[in-house]
């Protein structure tokens, strides 16, 4: 018996149509499908990240609370945006007063920049008087705010009395003006911030005033 | 005995071959049907598993955010502060007259060990010192010399000049450097 070929196909057509209709929805289904996961995972890991992220700077914010509350204004005059010159010419007629000393030829520098963000003023002048009380105002250099340090110092000495010609070097440094974004890292202080917070607090401030911080910077994109 | 009877037109009908081909194929066709049905739920069961996931983690995301900007202040304050002592720090890196001060005073200690050795000026910088001594008396100059040389507190000392005047007797001035 002879069959038609034409019977044959049309016989298996249905179900080989049906069978790539459903293979076709099966490849379909599972490219879409994954693809859409993919993108959700892809959220999910970014998603997982900013709250690590988040989790570690809420931690940090939280664990240095206390310490940069007492720390922010004694780094401030440790290192003044502005006036350094004036909180040293208080410091050292303070100490000139309180050691029974005589200053004469004060003189004073403008503001000059250093590198790192760091600037200097100097103050130069002469100082008369005991020995013994001229090395305690020299050493005296080491502990008072704002930080300073002695540039340059001649030193004759005759009879129990010296005289000193000095230079001292005050520093200041702008404040700056951004701070990270929300999701933006933070680091806390390190230990060896910390030993600096610590010995700062031994350092004598000046006396007339004492700056607060009132230049807060602001959030580098308030939006985010 | 059961007889098989065909009413399908003769030019329709077709081989077995074909009918068991049709058969294997729809057994097929099921089989990618359950695939497609089970397929479906376990996408769409991953599908509610991510989005409820990313839906709470978005969630605490908000809430931490909200914790961040309530921590506003404390940032600023750090971010002040971290600023100023990274300055700080570079601040007291700086060279300075201070340490060689100090060293002028341990070398002052060795000449007021000599009564008859006498210190006349000093000049102190970042970089060294300059100092000058001056005796009548020889012998405790020459013994203050032997003393001095033990004096290591700087890499390098030079004999600028060694002068003598009636009135003051041996000057020596000196060089220390780092």
């Amino acid at each position: 018996m002879e069959y038609s070929t034409n019977s044959q196909l049309k016989y298996l057509a249905k179900p080989i149509l049906i069978l790539v209709a459903i293979i076709s929805l099966l490849v379909f289904t599972v490219i879409f499908g994954i693809g859409k996961i993919k993108t959700l995972n892809v959220k999910i890991q970014a998603a997982r990240v900013l709250k690590g992220q988040l989790t570690q700077k809420v931690d940090i914010l939280q664990d240095v609370r206390g310490k940069v509350e007492e720390g922010v204004d004694l780094a401030a005059i440790a290192l003044p945006s502005k006036g350094s010159i004036l909180f040293g010419l208080s410091q050292i007629k303070n100490k000139v007063n309180s050691l029974g000393l005589t200053i004469e030829n004060l003189k004073t520098t403008n503001v000059i920049k250093e590198e790192g963000g760091v600037e200097r003023a100097s103050i130069s002048f002469d100082i008369v008087g005991d020995e013994t009380n001229l090395y305690l105002f020299l050493d005296s250099f080491k502990k008072i705010l704002p930080l300073s340090n002695i540039n340059k110092l001649s030193i004759t000495s005759e009879g129990g009395t010296s005289t000193a010609a000095i230079t001292v070097n005050f520093y200041s440094s702008e404040a700056i003006e951004k701070i990270p974004a929300i999701t933006g890292q933070v680091s806390g202080l390190t230990n060896e911030e910390l030993d600096i917070l610590n010995s700062l607090s031994s350092y004598e401030v000046p006396e007339f005033t004492i700056p607060t911080v009132s230049e807060f910077p602001v959030r580098d994109d308030i939006f985010n | 005995m059961d007889k098989k009877i065909n009413l399908i037109p003769e030019e329709l009908t077709v081989p077995p071959s074909v009918v068991k081909l049709t058969k294997v194929i729809n057994k097929f066709s099921i089989i990618a049907v359950i695939s497609l049905i089970l397929t479906s739920l376990a996408m769409i069961s991953i599908f509610i598993y991510f989005s409820i996931n990313l839906k709470n983690l978005d969630s605490s995301n908000s809430t931490l955010k909200e914790t961040v900007i309530s921590l506003e202040k404390t940032e600023q304050q750090l971010a002040l502060t971290k600023d100023k002592l990274s300055k700080i720090i570079l601040v007291k890196s700086l060279d300075s007259a201070d340490t060689n001060f100090e060293n002028y005073k341990e070398f002052k200690t060795i000449v007021t060990e000599f009564p008859d050795m006498s210190l006349g000026e000093t000049e102190i910088t970042p970089k060294g010192m300059e100092v000058s001594v001056s005796s009548n008396n020889t012998s405790s100059f020459i013994d203050f010399l032997k003393k001095i040389s033990e004096f290591n507190k700087f890499p390098n000392a030079s004999i600028q000049s060694l002068n003598f005047r009636p009135e003051k007797g041996l000057m020596l001035n000196l060089t220390y450097g780092i």
